[in-house]
């Protein structure tokens, strides 16, 4: 088990270096480097040498390169925004990071409890309105963009309802300052989030449950007279719950993306709103330490995945 | 002339029973009704977005005007009469212009039902006017709600949200179809290479896909579009000297070079996930024995891979079609919504919803429902003719391959 961790850990160091390189190299292809965007008013070529200076670009580009690596390996340094304040990026993450941690961690759960109890239903009862409604649904929750939805939560909220999420008067307020406050900032947002992956969980949980179920180990497990309970809680769905786990592995690659879209819809200051506007402003220092940790943090949430099936199925092991 | 042969009778039972085409469409579309309406719905779309000039009711990009009648003459003026008299209700202010049929007047002074006004303004002749013509003036007709002149109502400009609506569908399908032509087809090409080649053309192609894989989808997405999107960025400017592709409006897309710096990034998005999958598909056709029996006879590489190969995948590669082009529909829309795709004027669904947000929480909510609600259903119809697609060509993949099991954007 150690030594699988440690070579899977291993095997992140090439892709980690591959997903720098690519970011570095991609920003470096546009036009106009950042010290042009940096100087606007009576910028003349010397002001604009010192600046390049000043900003370090006048290194040959593998110098930048492995400067930056490097600075973010040594230092955990991510390097600093390009505009005026000249903020580091770590600076701004320790205080966005909750945000867009509470709103992932959000939707996951009611992902997984929108997703699995419809799957399971409609799996053990296949062919009845249950399961009719249940594939219907996941069909029109994963056609429906969730920044559509969040613009229509928002406007028929304050409309018809007179209530606005209170992130737009007030910030972001910690669970532990106010948790009702917190839940009605966040409860909208994970849900418009939540429900395109859990469309997604649900059609796999019933395709997966419906394979588990034909095995001879179930018909064992009704043969021995078990209730229908027992036969699909313990005997089935464990197993069905693998292929799902995977699944859930691959959304979080969704769930980062789908958070840069809805944390700018519903106001919320996280990561995902950071990286929107530093790409808007072409803060090219700030996106790819960013990128680059979306990235990290995407491979990394795969290998968790990946270990639990271990622990949801003893029959696979490590070696 | 030959002399009728009457078959035996076994074999005249052996005939199926012949079923017409229209009826054989008929059978699968009750068979599989949510596909049938994916396939109405994407068709009504398709129909109003190639034929936008005609089906749209106004201008996609003209401000729409009204005339709003302040007041009406209760006695007929001649053309040198300064003094007007007007019925209750004169809703008009000092200072004011407006309209009297073709001539243009000036309130100078209102008391009561009485106005003096200044006549022949804007260049208009001063002309004699009935008792009941209307005192109105023309203004942009902005944010008025659903009605029959206006079905979807307008935006924030004045603009027909039904017209841009249905102008909005061409850009999206047409930017929805070339990010997935382009996507499927170089993804094929690298993952049959990738999966047939093995070797160090494998490992390098697989090594760039796994760094593009490490990316969460949008933002690889945003990051791209950043960079080939830019005005001088070496992609576009390529393309608009060395490649044929016009800068202007093209097929009644406006803007086309644009569009299509728009599609090719959702396309280059998703070639890392086609090439993946492909290749795991071509790594077990490649053990087949035919293949061997190919080499065998003397095929060259070439031939094997574009000939014996290639067919065996087209079937998967129809499905990851069918399932990227949804995607890429509403990849333009998320992308346009956050401001870093299609630019406004030119109608797009994502760009208008972003247009209309601040006026969506005033209350005016349908310029920013009726973009999304038709982007809603496009996307719907091809997931549910997808799901059908997949179920008629193989019962095996039902439900194990749909648009849930893939990675989306």
């Amino acid at each position: 088990m150690r030594n699988y961790i440690l070579r899977r850990l291993l095997i992140l160091i090439p892709i980690m270096l591959g997903v720098s390189f690519l970011t570095f190299g991609m920003f470096r292809m546009i036009p106009g480097d950042a010290a042009v965007l940096r100087c606007q008013l009576g910028c003349t070529p010397e002001v604009l040498e010192d600046l390049r200076h000043e900003m370090g670009l006048d290194r040959p580009w593998y110098r930048q390169y492995g400067d930056w690596v490097w600075d973010i390996v040594r230092h955990g340094d991510l390097g600093q925004s390009l505009t005026e304040s000249r903020l580091p990026v770590t600076t701004e993450l320790d205080r966005r990071l909750p945000v867009t941690l509470e709103l992932v961690t959000m939707t996951l759960f009611m992902a997984l409890l929108l997703g699995i109890p419809p799957g399971v239903i409609s799996a053990i009862r296949p062919g009845t309105p249950l399961d009719w409604l249940a594939r219907v649904g996941s069909v029109l929750w994963l056609s429906i963009p969730g920044f559509w939805l969040g613009i229509l939560v928002i406007a028929f909220g304050v409309n018809w309802f007179g209530w606005t999420p209170p992130q737009f008067g007030s910030g972001y307020v910690p669970f532990r300052d106010d948790p009702w406050v917190n839940m009605q900032q966040f409860f909208f947002p994970a849900l418009v989030l939540a429900l395109a992956i859990a469309a997604a969980i649900m059609r796999l949980t019933r395709s997966s449950l419906l394979e588990v179920l034909r095995n001879d180990y179930i018909r064992t497990a009704w043969a021995k007279g078990l209730r229908e309970r027992t036969v699909v809680m313990r005997h089935a769905l464990k197993n069905a719950l693998i292929p799902v786990l995977t699944i859930v592995g691959l959304q979080v690659g969704n769930l980062i993306g789908g958070a840069v879209i809805i944390e700018s819809v519903f106001n919320l200051n996280g990561i995902g709103k950071y990286v929107l506007e530093a790409i808007i402003r072409r803060d090219f220092f700030v996106v790819q330490s960013v990128v680059l940790l979306f990235a990290v943090a995407y491979v990394m949430a795969n290998l968790v995945v990946d270990l639990l099936y271990g622990w949801l199925d003893p029959r696979i092991r490590y070696g | 002339m030959a002399q009728e042969v009457a078959a035996p009778r076994g074999f005249e039972e052996a005939v199926p029973p012949r079923i017409s085409a229209p009826r054989r469409a008929l059978q699968m579309a009750l068979r599989h009704p949510l596909g049938a309406f994916g396939l109405l719905v994407i068709a009504v779309l398709l129909f109003a977005g190639i034929f936008a000039e005609l089906v749209a009711p106004y201008d996609p990009k003209e401000p729409n005007r009204i005339t709003k009648a302040f007041a009406e003459l209760s006695a007929p003026v001649d053309a040198e009469t300064t003094t007007f008299t007007v019925k209750d209700g004169a809703d008009l202010g000092f200072g004011q212009t407006v309209g009297i049929g073709s001539e243009e007047i000036i309130v100078l002074l209102i008391a009561g039902n009485t106005i003096t006004v200044q006549r022949g303004a804007e260049h208009t002749e001063a002309t004699p006017h009935d008792a009941g013509a209307a005192l109105g003036s023309s203004t942009v007709d902005t944010l008025s709600g659903p009605s029959a002149k206006h079905p979807f109502g307008t935006d924030r400009l004045g603009r027909d949200v039904l017209s841009r609506t249905i102008f909005g569908a061409r850009i999206s399908l047409m930017i929805g179809l070339v990010a997935m032509l382009f996507g499927v087809i170089v993804g094929s090409f690298l993952g049959v290479l990738s999966g047939y080649a093995g070797g160090f053309v494998d490992s390098a192609i697989q090594r760039s896909v796994d760094a593009l894989l490490a990316f969460p989808p949008v933002v690889l997405l945003l990051a791209i579009i950043t960079v080939i999107g830019d005005e001088d960025s070496a992609v576009r400017i390529f393309l608009a000297h060395n490649t044929p592709i016009p800068q202007g409006t093209f097929l009644g897309v406006p803007d086309f070079l644009n569009i299509f710096v728009i599609s090719l990034a959702i396309g280059i998005a998703v070639v890392a996930s086609v090439a993946r999958v492909v290749r795991g598909a071509v790594l077990s056709i490649k053990e087949n024995v035919y293949i061997e029996a190919a080499r065998a006879m003397g095929a060259t590489d070439s031939r094997i891979m574009w000939r014996h190969i290639f067919p065996n995948v087209a079937a998967l590669i129809v499905i990851l079609a069918s399932i990227t082009l949804p995607l890429a529909i509403l990849a333009e829309a998320a992308v346009s919504f956050l401001g870093v795709g299609v630019q406004p004027p030119v109608p797009s669904w994502g760009a208008d919803m972003t247009a209309n947000r601040e006026s969506a929480l005033a209350g005016t909510w349908w310029p920013v429902f009726f973009p999304g609600l038709a982007l809603s259903l496009v996307v719907l119809g091809f997931n549910m003719l997808g799901d059908a697609f997949r179920d008629i060509s193989d019962p095996r993949l039902r439900g194990a391959l749909g648009s849930g099991g893939g990675r989306s954007l």
